[in-house]
């Protein structure tokens, strides 16, 4: 077992950065934690890192309770945000901070960083001063000083947000690569969802100090569970729907003219129940749907993001595919959309 | 509006602070005045011409203030003073000649020396007051480049509280600073830049002769722990305890004395140097009539007995009577004294003086 | 038509740097030459073999006192900045407070609080010790300066501790180290140039120290006192000039070392100002340790004020400790209008310094005209002169006419001499205190964005008109750290300005230097206290000026909680 998470919290002063947190990474596994600005990830992630105190909970690292070890005896790498190189180092010097901490002997931390500059692509750069390095360049002496030391869980603090849209995608392919190749336990937090779902194993999505679900990035989209995922994660329309039918474990809702019908225990639910469609599930047909008309549209490039409005009233967002052989659909446009009842997910259950 | 309000109120500041003008400070009406203007007379003086006019003064004490008041209150004309050590006003009077600005009309307060030393340099102007026709000759200077106006006196600032705790004997003459208990208890300033500790060697070598004074400067020596930058140290180290005999130079006064309980002054009984307190004006001065009127002011009976009273100093002139406070010169035996020659013998006596320190 | 604006505008600036470019060469630049060609060829002697000897023996003496204090006073300002900004403890925001006392004193008084506490027969060392140990002489110099220029080091230091980017030392603890090697391998190394730039000025000030010295040096004095005995005492400006010679050398060759190797690199160069953040994790020894020799630096700090002004309202300090208001009585009823001019000259000197530093770094920084780090240079300059020796300078430089030159042009044009005019205090004081705007303007302009102004031209305003309505404002905290920083030195400087003043124009301090030297403790003391609450309270009242607009927020948004 990589790292287990057992009723964590963390209080700054009176508020409560971390709310009873439960979670566990499984050893060689990417965890990315995905949340809003203030959600308490970095508090998490640092807390995990001894480099903030927990107030209650425990935390095991290979078995071990590192909850009471200092930040330096945990062996623990974090990624930070904004780099946090030593100015005042070079490439080099920077790399083996870690490892001189750990009185190594100098040829083997030469073979190590020999090592790692290769597996970083930075071999070229090994003498430079820090500040001659491009923003790219630095996120891989970070990396390189943290995996260097060989860690037991290598913690990403947002590693990317500083870096613009392209390099932030290769960097990322390459981080999971070397974290693939390494099979280092690692916990990577970002507030972007597209980095998150392309990067990680699970993920974990955070609101207000609390866990609101963890999945794979697959299920996560598709079965969210409450309103707030499904709305953090891609686009959603989200409906209440009348309730049909009810049992101990069956739920069936009437959603624009379909029934839906599911085997889960819906505690909560009485009369209505919160129903997410992902836009890209609808689509728009010559007849035999509900009639609607476009009210706007937007072209995001790879699809088309019609916004209509249904007869019966509301409005409905759906994605189409933007292919060069299809005639798009004009602002006014009398349509008609559908979509199979499969492709809802009933949300806010218990 | 806040800020509107707040900007006039820095605005009223810096207007108040740019225009404040002289808090003017009340003469003193302790003196008589229509008896004082009896006493007094100057056949430079314009009542009318005169009034408002303003002079700048160089000396080397603050004491001067309260005399300046009582002029500007007979007179009209206000002396403005900027307290500087003797060497520095020498400097600066240099300075402002060769620039060939005048800053200074008068000089008043220092050390013959000095007067001397500036005169020789063409620095001052040559007046003789008619009031002076009383003074001794070596109150004033035959061309008139200077006058005495009170007497600087050396003596010896004690602290008794010590001289008590140590169970020691009251110095009373010179050889009484040798005594082993003043060992490292002696203050004494630096010849080279004092010219109250320069007199001392003058006067000691003056009355001993050459031989004898050296043996005795040999074991004063001996006696002082380190010499200090300032004529007016040593009265600070004994009234601080840091010291218990400083030797030390005044006009006469006791206000050490009576300002701290545990100090007394001692002349002591077998001789003392002293110089005079001179007054000069300044060479190049822009006012030299209004000069005139100061100088005829200070050395007549009426400015004297201001000097006397206000100052507690020895005056110059004998007809005065002496206030309350003051040392009679007459029950203190003088060193006999020649300025000129302490003057034209400095540096080697100084060479001399180094070497017996440095051994 | 925006262009033609701005090529306009480019000559407006272009006058004005010229200007002030001739200004510069002039007050700051030409005094210091003086003072360097007057001792080599002062009135016809040239400098001789014991002269020379002469003046190595002081700096002999002087380098005796300021190397020490340099390490010691940079090095506990150092401890007590860490401790203060980056420890938490009971009294931390007192302490921060009372660290700055000696900021606002004059250095005289100070002194003679030093010998009444541990002098031969002081409170502490005799009466409660029983102790008789003389405190003149190098020891007693060398504790004096340490203890003034301590505070100088702590203030200079804090500012750089606040930039020191907490992750990385949150980084290094994560990458395996102990909170010492934390201490030695990042925190110290990061604050290096800082604390080697602290170390400069430290340096400096302990040079031109002439004051202290005279107080308490007995009979070992440092050049600058030496200098200072010449010129009064012995009547010698050319050995003085020698002696000026040999005190300027050292501090030139450090503030050129400093500028030019030294200097280099700065790490804080983002954005980052951490107020208050916790060196965590600070093993406890080290903590008590730290704690410990902070808490009696500042003991010993208030000890000392707090004992001046127990000597300005008791009747014989030292002997008579029954309280008294007659000293008080005695400073207010002297004639005040030195204190008058004191004020009106710190305003003054405050107000144009801070404009032309801050403009200056401005046009040096934005316009990059030419020979613009030549006129940097100049305007720095005057930093690494003695205060008295920077004084002499404009003694032998503006004695003649026509700003100087006028020797050989005009030379009967005395009505534009400068000396013996009152306004030459305020040409010497802005001249050598231009440099802290013109440092402070340079620290602000390395954050602004130089987009801002390119934003101001595109939306139509000319280069002159951007200055004033987008540049000036933002410009403003450093036009204020300078006005509240060169107001409060300027109330308190003797040495450049003590053989310059003329009798109607004289100021407070050098009135507290002749009290003291007349033994009027007492009065000296009350005049002391009387100018360290004058400042304080003109202190306190521009930063609430220049600030209220965050007070009143603060206060509001408090308000609203409670």
């Amino acid at each position: 077992m990589g790292l287990r998470i057992a009723n964590l919290t963390v209080q700054y002063n009176k508020s409560i950065a971390v709310d009873n947190i439960t979670l566990t990474v499984k050893t060689g596994e990417l965890l990315a934690l995905l949340g809003p600005s203030g959600c308490g990830k970095t508090t998490l992630l640092k807390s995990v890192a001894g480099l903030i105190p927990q107030t209650s909970g425990s935390i095991f690292l290979k078995q071990a309770e590192i909850s009471s070890w200092r930040p330096q005896k945990r062996n623990t790498a974090l990624v930070f945000q904004n780099y946090a190189l030593f100015p005042h180092l070079n490439v080099e010097e920077n790399i083996a901070y870690g490892l001189r901490t750990r009185k190594l002997s100098s040829t083997l931390i030469t073979k190590k960083i020999d090592q790692v500059v290769e597996i970083v692509r930075l071999k070229q750069y090994q003498h430079r001063q820090v500040h001659q390095l491009s923003g790219g360049q630095q996120q891989r002496v970070a990396l390189a000083r943290a995996l260097v030391l060989e860690p037991d869980v290598l913690l990403f603090d947002e590693p990317l947000s500083n870096l613009d849209e392209k390099l932030r995608v290769s960097m990322r392919q390459e981080i999971r690569r070397i974290q693939k190749e390494l099979q280092i336990t690692s916990i990577y937090v970002t507030h972007d969802q597209e980095e998150a779902l392309a990067i990680a194993d699970r993920i974990a999505i955070m609101n207000n100090g609390r866990i609101e679900q963890i999945e794979t990035p697959d299920n996560i989209y598709h079965y969210p569970t409450n309103t707030f995922v499904a709305d953090f994660i891609g686009s959603a329309n989200i409906f209440r729907a009348e309730v049909v039918k009810k049992d101990a474990n069956y739920l069936e809702v009437a959603l624009l003219g379909k029934r839906i019908g599911r085997k889960v225990s819906a505690k909560g639910i009485h009369s209505k129940a919160t129903c997410l469609l992902r836009p890209e599930e609808i689509s728009i047909v010559s007849q035999a749907g509900l009639p609607a008309k476009i009210v706007w549209v937007e072209n995001l490039g790879n699809i088309k993001r019609y916004t209509v409005k249904l007869l019966t009233g509301g409005n409905v967002i759906v994605d189409i595919l933007n292919s060069r052989n299809k005639a798009p659909y004009v602002l006014n446009q009398d349509i008609f959309i559908d979509f199979s009842a499969d492709a809802v997910q009933l949300i806010d259950l218990n | 509006m806040l800020k509107k309000l707040i900007s006039s109120v820095l605005l009223l500041i810096l207007v108040a602070a740019l225009t404040a003008c002289t808090p003017s400070s009340a003469p003193d009406a302790g003196l008589d005045n229509s008896e004082g203007n009896t006493l007094w007379s100057s056949e430079h003086y314009d009542a009318d011409k005169m009034k408002g006019l303003s002079l700048n003064l160089y000396g080397v004490t603050d004491k001067v203030r309260p005399i300046l008041d009582i002029f500007e209150q007979d007179t009209g004309i206000r002396v403005e003073h900027l307290t500087m050590k003797n060497g520095e006003i020498l400097q600066r009077l240099e300075n402002e000649y060769e620039a060939g600005v005048s800053i200074a009309d008068l000089w008043f307060t220092g050390g013959a020396d000095t007067f001397i030393n500036a005169a020789e340099k063409g620095l001052l102007t040559g007046y003789q007051t008619p009031a002076a026709e009383v003074l001794d000759a070596d109150m004033k200077d035959p061309d008139g480049f200077w006058h005495g106006t009170s007497l600087t006196l050396v003596n010896w600032v004690v602290n008794t509280a010590l001289i008590e705790e140590k169970g020691l004997k009251m110095p009373e003459e010179w050889n009484d600073l040798l005594q082993d208990g003043l060992k490292d208890e002696v203050s004494m300033s630096n010849p080279a830049s004092s010219g109250t500790a320069y007199n001392v060697i003058t006067s000691v070598l003056q009355t001993k002769g050459e031989d004898n004074g050296w043996i005795y400067l040999e074991e004063l020596i001996e006696q002082v722990p380190f010499f200090t930058a300032r004529g007016s140290d040593p009265k600070n180290l004994v009234v601080n305890g840091e010291a218990i005999v400083g030797i030390n130079a005044s006009n006469g006064d006791f206000e050490v004395e009576k300002e701290y309980e545990h100090i007394k002054i001692v002349y002591p009984s077998d001789g003392t140097g002293w110089w005079p307190q001179p007054v000069a004006i300044v060479k190049g001065t822009q006012k030299l009539d209004a000069a005139k009127v100061f100088v005829d002011w200070l050395i007549s009976k009426r400015g004297m007995q201001v000097v006397a009273e206000k100052r507690y100093a020895a005056v110059a002139r004998g007809d005065i009577e002496i206030p309350e406070g003051i040392v009679d010169i007459k029950n203190i035996e003088l060193f006999p004294a020649d300025f000129k020659a302490g003057a034209q013998n400095r540096e080697s006596i100084l060479a001399e003086w180094a070497r017996r320190v440095d051994k | 038509m925006i262009n033609r604006g701005i090529t306009k505008s480019v000559s407006f600036f272009k006058i004005i740097y010229c200007l002030l470019a001739i200004l510069i060469l002039y007050f700051a630049f030409l005094p210091v030459l003086s003072v360097v060609f007057s001792s080599i060829f002062a009135q016809g002697r040239g400098i001789s073999f014991q002269d020379i000897a002469h003046a190595l023996k002081y700096l002999k003496n002087s380098l005796i006192v300021t190397i020490p204090v340099t390490f010691a006073a940079t090095a506990l300002g150092t401890v007590v900045a860490f401790t203060l900004q980056r420890l938490r403890f009971r009294g931390n925001q007192l302490l921060k407070l009372l660290a700055l006392l000696p900021l606002i004193n004059p250095p005289f008084v100070g002194s003679l609080a030093f010998i009444m506490l541990f002098g031969k027969r002081g409170l502490i060392t005799n009466k409660l010790l029983g102790l008789t140990i003389s405190p003149y002489g190098l020891a007693g110099i060398i504790t004096m300066q340490v203890l003034s220029l301590t505070s100088l080091a702590y203030i200079l230091v804090s500012s750089s501790i606040k930039r020191v980017d907490p992750s990385l030392e949150e980084a290094a603890r994560n990458l395996g180290s102990s909170s010492g090697r934390i201490l030695s391998t990042v925190t110290l190394p990061l604050m290096l140039p800082e604390i080697s730039s602290t170390a400069l000025l430290v340096f400096l000030a302990s040079m031109a120290d002439f004051g202290t010295p005279l107080i308490i040096g007995g009979n070992f004095q440092t050049l600058a006192s030496d200098l200072y005995i010449q010129i009064t005492g012995l009547y010698d400006i050319h050995m003085a000039a020698v002696s000026g010679l040999f005190l300027l050398l050292p501090c030139l060759l450090a503030f050129v070392v400093h500028r030019y190797y030294l200097h280099q690199k700065y790490y804080s160069s983002s954005n980052i100002v951490s107020e208050n953040i916790e060196f965590k994790q600070m093993p406890r020894p080290l903590k008590a340790v730290l704690t410990i020799i902070t808490m009696l630096f500042t003991g010993v700090v208030v000890l000392k004020y707090g004992f001046i002004v127990i000597g300005a309202f008791t009747k014989q300090w030292g002997y008579n400790y029954s309280f008294t208001l007659q000293h008080l009585t005695g400073a207010l009823t002297a004639d005040l209008r030195p204190f008058i001019n004191s004020i009106r000259l710190a305003l003054i000197v405050a107000l144009v310094s801070a404009i032309l530093g801050v403009f200056l770094a401005y046009i040096l920084k934005r316009n990059q005209p030419t020979a613009a780090g030549i006129i940097d240079f100049m305007a720095t300059l005057p930093a690494a002169v003695p205060g008295i020796l920077f004084g002499i300078g404009y003694l032998v430089t503006f004695k003649h006419p026509f700003l100087g030159i006028g020797k050989w042009v005009f030379p009967d044009a005395k009505p534009l001499v400068l000396l013996g005019t009152s306004s030459i205090i305020y040409f010497v004081c802005i001249a050598r205190y231009l440099n802290v705007g013109l440092k402070s303007g340079y620290a602000l302009l390395a954050h602004l964005d130089p987009n801002m102004e390119k934003a101001s031209y595109n939306l139509g305003e000319n280069e002159v008109r951007t200055f004033f309505r987008v540049t000036l404002p933002l410009l403003k905290p450093a036009f204020y750290t300078t006005f509240l920083k060169n107001f409060s030195t300027t109330m308190t400087t003797l040495g450049a300005i003590i053989f310059l003043l003329i009798p109607s124009n004289k100021v407070a301090v050098q009135q507290i230097f002749q009290r003291i030297t007349g033994s009027e403790i007492g009065v000296a003391a009350a005049m002391g206290v009387l100018l360290s609450a004058t400042s304080l309270v003109l202190l306190g009242i521009f930063y609430l000026l220049f600030n209220y607009q965050e007070i009143i927020k603060k206060m509001r948004s408090r308000g609203s909680w409670d």
